[in-house]
Formats: structure tokens, sequence, C-alpha cells
């Protein structure tokens, strides 16, 4: 173990680290595939899709432009719209809100449990007769109580469609997230535990009607190049991402247990510090985040940064206290408490994979030494 | 149960080897790219430092193309098609509203419309393919709710702005020009991209400044604009945590920006050889009299994303020059009113008689600048001797 002395400056994230292994793989698989073929849904990226519906067991994968685009267009496909109330979760990235809002159904968000994932008894509280969807979270890579959500989805009759941006490879009962989901939205933004050098995202589906319909969506409701059949949008995958995307695909295993390997580290050295997000032992959470809470956090936060370590919260402003002014307007459910106390308290430790083992000891050193 | 080789999967893949197996294409992105390794080494250069999102070349991207058009503003997105979305939504363009535009364009102008929520009413446009004051002033006849126009410099040829500008001008309209073909273009010296209160580009990897995926641009004289599309195409956010609005995920990859750099030191001589060709086309072509090929101006810089003229027995026509390994297309044989997707958007009182001449005649062929003078003549060869039979 490190002094407490430690002059390690440990940066929240450095993707360049990551991109120096890979830039060579990379530029060789576009060298040798790209250049020949084409920039636009090309085989690169139907390449891509088949080998995403391989790892995940899923049926169905379509490749879009960005993970907001993931979920807004599936969405759109299951034609959720204007009068239509969608029940989500406030403490997810912007976009998970905003694509309910963006195809004009109006956000209901409910309260998270210690899972930090949607609350089923907070989704059953809002059903009204105008409920036509929820939208779960795998929040940081911690998968959803998928059982109870599933339940309640068929009781109530509303489609359930998964927010997977931050879960791939994440695993509930030993299944893989998105493997059996109705509709899954992932993103391959470059923070993600599969991200690429841009912008990216897919959904995956068990439905063929619903593939046919996104692949619709996706490219200008085109049929074929002179033909279309209803309005669609422009959101490809590029080429040369699919292939930053086939090339990372083939380390995401060993990348993701690298996060699960630190992440077991800083919460079982620290439990006696601080509290953790809940995890269930039936599930394998992928930790694109390692999110940590205490009363203490700003204290924390700036104890950590004047040594050199970055810790950063994701996110300090739940999605119903943005003073958004736009149609339509966010619901709020009966209690948000949970959301407002992790606003207050959480706090996101580095962790991504390429970090030194010297780097993760810094970490949880300079965290202890708070309490000290 | 996922189908590898299910044929209804992507139609890309099949319509891109059929392209490839012919001499002459619209598509010449191996030798275009030729020089990839330099771009490899840009690429890597900037993403050492993480800047996947927004970086920094960017902004110098941006800069460089408000030089080039000289214009104050340009803002980079996602895509084309979303240039125009993000226009309309900028400009406060949504539901219940009516956007006049021409049935005879790429689906994505009218879908971008709609996207924005609005509605798309459309009109008819010259022989030349261009939208004129007349067709406008017919559609806004029967508009009840009119908004906007869209315009498209069609093939790289600029409209008619000054008598559009008039006509917006009279009629509180905004004007949004689809500006995808036209990268260069300008009218009495001055760039396609100082008209309007916005002007859409495309760097989709067949036009004329392309690069290795979807992108585009949006250029605009008014600073307030540009600062709402700056919110709208990254999530409305303003810093890390705030969100004023919910706006898109639109931007463009800063590895895209690394290869439209390079290829917008390239632009000027890429688009002379567009232009070279095409003049020479021009003047073959105008000997033979079941071709018309549209009149040209001196005051007006076309850019020739397109070569497209109309031709008798076109069908035919276009079986000779593919049987012969000539990459001929149509852009595009169904306008927007007569596709599946345009039916409920049809406004009976609208005559759009040109679209559909247009859609049923014009034909497209490469006049890129890996056309070489050799091909030229032989396409002229195939056309003399098609219409001499």
């Amino acid at each position: 173990m490190l002094s407490e002395s430690t002059s390690i400056k440990v940066p929240f994230v450095d993707l360049s680290r990551g991109f120096k292994r890979d830039r060579v793989s990379v530029f060789e698989y576009f060298e040798t595939l790209g250049l020949n073929s084409n920039f636009i849904l090309g085989d690169i990226v139907s390449d891509f899709e088949t080998r995403i519906a391989d790892y995940l067991n899923a049926n169905y994968c379509i490749s879009v432009n960005s993970g907001s685009d993931a979920l807004w267009l599936s969405l759109k496909a299951l034609d959720i719209g204007p009068g239509d109330e969608v029940i989500t979760v406030g403490n997810s990235f912007i976009a998970t809100v905003w694509a309910i809002a963006a195809v004009g159904a109006t956000p209901v968000i409910v309260d998270v449990g210690l899972d930090m994932n949607i609350s089923p008894d907070a989704i059953s509280d809002a059903v009204t007769t105008r409920t036509k969807a929820i939208v779960s979270v795998h929040l940081a890579g911690n998968p959803a109580e998928l059982t109870l959500i599933n339940k309640l989805a068929n009781e109530f009759n509303l489609l359930h469609v998964e927010d997977c941006a931050q879960a791939i490879g994440a695993e509930y009962s030993g299944v893989k997230i998105g493997s059996e989901s109705f509709v899954a939205a992932f993103s391959l933004h470059p923070l993600k535990n599969l991200g690429v050098w841009g912008d990216g995202g897919f959904v995956v589906t068990s439905e063929r009607k619903l593939y046919d319909k996104l692949k619709l969506l996706r490219n200008h409701g085109l049929i074929d190049r002179d033909n279309v059949s209803s309005w669609g949008f422009n959101s490809r995958l590029d080429a040369f991402q699919a292939a930053v995307a086939i090339v990372r695909l083939d380390l995401l295993d060993k990348l993701n247990d690298r996060r699960i390997s630190i992440a077991d580290y800083y919460r079982n050295s620290l439990e006696n510090y601080i509290d953790f997000q809940q995890i269930s032992d039936s599930s394998k959470c992928v930790f694109h985040n390692c999110i940590a809470r205490s009363t203490h956090r700003n204290e924390i936060i700036e104890f950590a940064r004047l040594r050199g370590i970055e810790l950063k919260i994701h996110y300090p402003i739940p999605v119903h206290r943005h003073n958004i002014n736009s149609e339509p307007r966010v619901k709020c459910g009966r209690s948000l408490a949970m959301t407002e106390m992790f606003s207050q308290t959480i706090f996101s430790m580095p962790i991504f994979p390429e970090l030194t083992d010297s780097e993760v000891n810094a970490v949880e050193t300079v965290i202890r030494g708070f309490f000290k | 149960m996922y189908l590898k080789n299910d044929p209804q999967k992507n139609f890309l893949p099949t319509q891109y080897r059929r392209d490839a197996e012919l001499v002459v294409r619209h598509t010449y992105l191996a030798e275009q790219f030729a020089d990839y390794a330099e771009i490899f080494a840009q690429i890597a250069l900037v993403i050492e430092k993480g800047d996947f999102t927004l970086g920094e070349v960017v902004d110098f991207l941006e800069e460089e193309l408000c030089e080039f058009l000289g214009v104050e503003n340009v803002v980079s997105v996602g895509s084309g098609t979303d240039a125009i979305y993000l226009s309309l939504r900028a400009l406060g363009i949504g539901y219940g509203d009516q956007v006049i535009v021409p049935s005879f364009t790429f689906y994505a102008t009218a879908g971008a419309i709609i996207k924005a929520g609005a509605t798309p009413v459309f009109c008819d446009v010259g022989l030349d393919g261009n939208i004129r004051v007349e067709d406008v002033q017919k559609a806004l006849a029967v508009c009840s709710s009119c908004k906007a126009i869209v315009p498209v410099h069609w093939t790289g040829r600029p409209v008619d702005v000054k008598g559009i500008t008039e006509f917006a001008a009279d009629h509180r309209l905004s004007v949004v020009y689809d500006a995808c073909h036209a990268l260069g273009a300008t009218i009495d010296g001055a760039s396609v991209a100082s008209y309007g209160n916005t002007a859409a580009f495309s760097f989709h990897p067949l036009k004329n400044l392309n690069v290795w995926g979807d992108g585009g641009f949006i250029a605009t004289n008014d600073f307030d604009i540009s600062q709402r599309l700056r919110l709208l195409r990254n999530h409305g956010l303003v810093g890390r945590d705030v969100c004023v609005e919910f706006g898109v995920n639109s931007r463009l990859d800063t590895i895209q920006a690394v290869v439209a750099r390079h290829m917008l030191r390239k632009l000027p001589s890429i688009n002379e050889a567009r232009i070279k060709n095409s003049h020479f086309l021009d003047s073959k072509l105008s000997l033979i009299d079941n071709i018309s090929i549209p009149e040209r101006h001196s005051n007006i810089t076309e850019v020739f994303h397109l070569y497209s003229f109309r031709a008798e027995r076109r069908k035919d026509l276009i079986k000779e020059l593919i049987n012969k390994g000539i990459d001929a297309k149509v852009h595009y044989p169904v306008p927007l009113h007569q596709q599946p997707a345009g039916k409920g958007f049809v406004l009976d009182d609208i005559d759009l008689i040109n679209s559909e001449k247009l859609a049923a005649t014009s034909i497209s062929l490469p006049v890129h600048e890996f056309v070489t003078p050799e091909q030229l003549e032989e396409m002229l060869g195939i056309i003399k001797n098609f219409y001499a039979e």
C-alpha cells in the first residue's frame, strides 16, 4: 500500500490511454475495409451490427448516430407521442428524459431505490390512463430490477424501453442486458465502456417489426435508393466509428472485468467510510461509473482535488430541477426524496480500465485519508 | 434468429457492390483518400488528447469555413439533414407551421421539416431544378400558416436568391437554404451562404467536400441564431450540468472535422475540376437535339455536385450507359409528392408539373475530379451513338 503522502495525480478519465492501445488496430482495420467500402451504412456497419447481436445474444441490432438517438428512435418506432405519458427517472443523463420530450410525450419522473434505478413501487404509483411506457435506466451499468419492472409493464399494459447507455456487458440473473429486451438503447459515446471516437449508438430488439421500422427511421425512410415509405431521419453510425467499435468489442469483456476489479477494491476497502450504489448479488454491474455517497461529498471532492485526485458527480442537478423552458413540461411523481438525496451526496471515483494499480491505490488512500 | 444475409437488412451494401462494378463511378472514395495516411496522422494527434466530441479542431474548422464562405458564423452538426432541421428549430418553426419546399429534391429536405414538427407544402421548380419566386407565390396562395421557405440550390446551382429574399421579406417568411449541394457556389462573387436566415450544408461522403461519415454545418450571419444552434446541437447544455432547453445530440465528430479540414484545402481544385468537366460536357451535349441542358449564367458559379440534364428516352439511355460501365444515375426518379411518405401532404391546387417532368427525364453523369478527359469523350460517344441509331 502506498503512503498517505502520495503525489500521484489521477484524472477522472484519460481517453488517450485506450486510444494509444487501439489506434494501430483501428487504422489497420479501416485501411483494409473502410476505404474500399463506403462510409455510410456499408459492410463494416452491417458487420458491427451482426457482432453486437452475437455478443448480446439478441435477435436484432440496428446502429444509429448516438445513444440519445437510439432511445429517441425507439420511442418513435413505438409510436409514442403527444398525449402519452412515459415513466422514467431523473438521476440519469439529460438525454433519457429528452428522448421522451422529443417525441412529444410527457416525461413523468419517479423516484429511484438504493440501487439508483427506477423504483417498481414508484412506477405503480405513477401509472395513469395516459401512461404508455416505462423507460428504465441501468444506471452506471447496474441492472435495474427487470423482473419486477417487466411484471408491472405486463400488468398495466405498458411498453418497456431500456436505456442501456451505460450497461453494455452487464448481466441480470445471468443474462446479458439487452439480450431478452423488447427494446434496449445503447450508446457508443467515447466515455462509454464500449466507446468509439465520436458519437454513436445502437438499438437491440427482440421484435422483427420494430427492427424494420428503425431501419427506415434511421435512413430517411428509404426502402431503397429511390423510394420513401414514410418520413425518417438521418441517424447513422459512421463506418469509421463502426471500425473502432469492432476493434474495441474484442476487448470489452477484459475492460469490463478491469472496471469490476477496481470497483471491488474501492467498495471493499472504503465500505466503513462511505456508502456505495447498491448492487444485487445476482447482477453483474459493469461500473461505467463507481458511484459512492457521503454527507461530506463536497468536502471530499475538494480534499481529493487538492491531492491531485479528480472526482466527479453524475449528476449534481436531477433532471426535474433543470429550468427547461420548452413543451412538453416534465411531470414529477409523488416523492423524489431518494433522487434529491443522491444528487446532494453522490460522487464518482475514477474507474476507467486503463488506470494503473498505483493510481487506484492513490484514490483509495486519499479518500480514506479524509476520514482520518 | 439474427438473419445475417437478410436481403431487407440494409439495401446499401448491395447498391455499393453494384456501383463498384462500373468503370466510371459517382463514388471515388478510394482515389480521393489515397493520402489517408496523412489524415490518420492528424486524427492521431487530436485523439491523443481524448478530444472526441466538439474538440478544438471543430472550432478551427468552423473558423476556416467562415473565412472560406465570407459569413460570420458557422455551426457544425451531425448531418446536412440536421443542419436544415436545427435551422428551423432555431428560427422557432414547429408544430402547426407550414414550410414551402420543392417537391423535386432529396427526401431529407422534407424529412427535416417533419422532424421539426412542421408541415411541408410541396411547390414546383423551374426546369433547371431550382425553385422560382412564382413557385413560392403559388404555394403561399394555398397556405394558411406558412412560416418559412426551404429553397434548394439543386445540383450546386444557386437559386434566384435576390428574388427569394425580396419575396420572403414582403411576406415575413424565414428562409433556410438547403445548400447541401452548393459548397463553393456563388452569386455575383458572394457565397450562397450569405443569403437567407441560415444556409445548411452537408459533408456526406458523396458531397464535393466529403468526410468519412455523416456531417454538416449551418452558416448564418445572425449571431443570436448561431448561439441558439450551439445549444440545440448539444442537448441544450450550457456547461456540463445545466440544461436550459431540450436540444438534440447532433455534433460533428472531431475526427470528421479533421477530415473536413483536410478536404477544405482541396475544395477549390475539386470544384474547379467539376466545373471544367461540366462545361466541356455542356459544349458537346448542347449540340444534341434530344438533350436539354439548363441555361448557364455568367454571374453565378455552379459547383456541379451533380451534372444533370434532361434526356429523351432516358430509361434506355441509362441502360446503354450502364452496360458500357458508366454510372449514369437519376437524382431522383420519384418527386416527394408522389412518394408514399409524401401523400398526406399534397395540396390539390398546386401544379407540380415540372417536378414530375424532371423526375421522369433527368439523368446525372459523374464529373468529379477523377473522371478523365478520355472518359468524358467516351460518355459523349455513347450518348451520340445512342441518339444516332
